[in-house]
């Protein structure tokens, strides 16, 4: 890809539109202003348009992507377009981003920054591995280990968890073999056995059992409540007896006090009490009479037939509760045959098992059997019942135990065979993405150092410097170590360089990365990287740069460094295009000599 | 050498190795891309090796 021309207008410095048309035979474009004169627009630009970054603005504080318009500017009004030989690209200001069209193809950018230099120049390993991560890229890679990671982790924990369930099954089983006696000689076959052994019959004959058992509490309590309303009834028929004697010995002892006549008279005063006052004659008689005076000599004669009256209510109470008593006693015979007949069939249902025949119920009728209770025959059948019941519950519980520790057991068995096999494939799998990432990372590493070192030793030639190695710290992820030769010991550099030989180092470092992860497609831009530099090494830096320009699709170098412009502002070398910026204004904008 | 996409060209080196050592097979589309992107989760981890457990052990039968 070769640039061809780059316009910018409303964009930072460039408040008049501005081109800079690059010289399509050359590598490298050397932009050389002194402070404020529109290099960092220019680099800024470029920037904006190739990547998502906002150049150097990001780096200052209390600036935003709005200060990329030129003062006085509208937002509509920003521009930045790159020609090239592989299209054109065109950079606008919407919504408060900078959006380039189109968006495929867009050339690749590596801005080197003084910054950058001196942060990597002093870095530790750790920070050093950050800085390098912006080209060796695995991240990805690594995250992905990480999960697998996770995963050998948590196989592991369900692996103990699995073991402990197998292992505490086996325990109970071996104990419940044990105290079986060990049958069948070993604790498995036994378990296998026993687990599979069929208990729907015994299941079946329990139920039937228990619910004899529940008739016979049934009848119990129909039995004893049909004697509580047997033992009523008597004493009702009793009570009313006794007192229909009193009564009758009552009226033959006084005559006159006849029952029938106390009720007429109590008839009679309740007649009166109700009727009006015009009565004048006797309802039955027809003989005239005082109603008052007839009503107080009534209540006199009922008041000395008291005894009687008293007598008679009892009677008629005493009546009222024998009939009651009489109707639940008809009840409770009712459920008492009634249940009773459904325990008999039920007992008789489990004759087959229990040797139960009809002799256990010899009545001819429901009066002799409820004669029979409390029916001991009976109530022998029954304890043994409720003992078979207790010794089903005790093999059918146990049988529940152990089928549910063989199923864990089997389950467990089978699921430990799976994870190890799952968790040996994980953990080898870890082994080769961890070994394959390091591997890569070294000989990445070990690549760059060696170009790194070329790079130096063309800058430093016949100094006592060079030797550069770098390498990925042992046992520490992240961190990346370097070395350096320092009069013929490999030393830390940082301790024994010089700082502008930290810095070309560092220089050197970034410049073999770009190399390798970029291509012709990408753009290296230089903005300001070196400041202090002797005239001999400013010689070799620019002759570097020249002869490494063909890994790039561009080489674009911005500086105020005044020695520059002396040494190439009358003549362009081969590879060389120089661009001297003059003084800007807000009237004119970015200005070229 | 240029290096364009150091994850990628790793994400290939460790497909291609977990295949020939057996742990996993070549039927899932998305492992190269999910390995390189980050983005392989526990379950896709298990489901590519359990996937592979599987087909070797119907081998084996």
């Amino acid at each position: 890809m070769k640039l061809k021309t780059l316009k910018l207008k409303a964009f930072r410095g460039a408040t008049q539109t501005f081109s800079l048309n690059f010289d399509e035979t050359k590598n490298v474009t050397l932009i050389y202003g002194e402070n404020g004169s529109g290099k960092s627009t220019i680099s800024d630009a470029i920037t904006c348009l190739c990547t998502d970054s906002i150049g150097s603005i990001k780096d200052k504080t209390g600036t935003d992507s709005g200060d990329l318009l030129s003062m006085g500017s509208n937002a509509n009004d920003l521009k930045i377009q790159l020609q090239t030989d592989a299209g054109v690209w065109n950079a606008s200001f919407v919504s408060k981003k900078i959006v380039t069209s189109p968006s495929q193809g867009i050339p690749k950018l590596r801005a080197i920054r003084r910054q950058h230099i001196v942060d990597l120049a002093n870095a530790a390993p750790a920070e050093r591995y950050k800085h390098l991560k912006n080209y060796i890229d695995v991240d990805g890679v690594a995250q992905s280990e990480d999960k697998l990671r996770t995963l050998v982790k948590n196989l592991e924990s369900q692996l103990l968890i699995q073991e402990n369930t197998y292992s505490t099954a086996e325990q109970y089983l071996k104990e419940a073999w044990e105290k079986e006696g060990r049958p069948l000689g070993n604790w498995d076959d036994w378990v296998g056995e026993a687990a599979l052994r069929d208990t729907g019959l015994e299941t079946e004959r329990l139920q039937k059992i228990q619910i004899t058992l529940d008739y016979w509490r049934h009848l119990q309590d129909a039995t004893q409540n049909h004697v509580i309303n047997h033992r009523n009834i008597k004493q009702a028929k009793e009570d009313y007896s006794t007192l229909l004697a009193r009564q009758e010995a009552l009226i033959k002892e006084t005559p006159e006090q006849e029952s029938s006549l106390l009720v007429l008279l109590e008839k009679m005063q309740q007649h009166l009490l109700h009727t009006n006052n015009s009565v004048q004659n006797c309802p039955i008689c027809q003989q005239s009479i005082e109603k008052s005076q007839l009503s107080i000599e009534i209540g006199q004669r009922i008041a000395t037939m008291e005894s009687l009256s008293e007598i008679t209510h009892e009677v008629e109470n005493a009546k009222k509760k024998q009939q009651i008593a009489e109707g639940m006693t008809e009840q409770s015979r009712a459920v008492f045959q009634q249940v009773f007949e459904v325990f008999k069939e039920s007992m008789l249902e489990l004759a087959p098992n229990y040797g139960i025949g009809n002799a256990l119920f010899p009545y001819s009728n429901l009066s002799t059997a409820y004669q029979a209770q409390p029916w001991p025959e009976i109530s022998k059948v029954v304890t043994q019942l409720g003992q078979q019941v207790a010794q089903l519950n005790v093999a059918l519980g146990q049988h529940t135990f152990i089928k549910t520790y063989w199923s864990n057991l089997c389950k467990s068995y089978v699921q430990v065979k799976d994870l190890k096999d799952t968790l040996k494939a994980a953990k080898e799998a870890l082994q080769i993405v961890e070994n394959a990432r390091k591997s890569f990372v070294e000989a990445e590493l070990n690549a760059v150092s060696t170009d790194v070192d070329a790079l130096y030793r063309r800058i430093h030639e016949n100094e006592p410097l060079g030797g550069i190695s770098l390498f990925l710290k042992e046992k520490m992820r992240g961190s990346v170590e370097l070395t350096a030769q320092f009069h013929g010991k490999q030393v830390g550099p940082q301790a024994f360089y010089s700082e502008s030989h930290l810095d070309t180092l560092a220089f050197c470092l970034l410049l073999a990365l770009t190399k390798r992860y970029g291509d012709n497609t990408t753009i290296l831009l230089l903005d300001d990287v070196l400041s202090a530099c002797d005239e001999q090494h400013l010689d070799r830096f620019l002759l570097l740069l020249q002869e490494q320009s063909n890994h790039f699709a561009h080489t674009i170098l911005t500086t105020h460094y005044r020695p520059w412009l002396k040494k190439y502002s009358s003549k362009n070398s081969e590879s060389l295009h120089f661009v001297e910026l003059t003084e800007w204004s807000i009237e004119k904008g970015i200005q070229m000599r | 050498m240029s290096q364009q996409n150091p994850n990628e060209h790793l994400a290939k080196i460790i497909q291609t190795e977990l295949q020939q050592k057996g742990l996993i097979d070549n039927t899932n589309p998305n492992f190269l891309q999910k390995l390189s992107n980050g983005t392989m989760k526990e379950n896709d981890w298990l489901n590519a090796l359990e996937s592979k457990l599987k087909t070797s052990n119907l081998d084996a039968k």
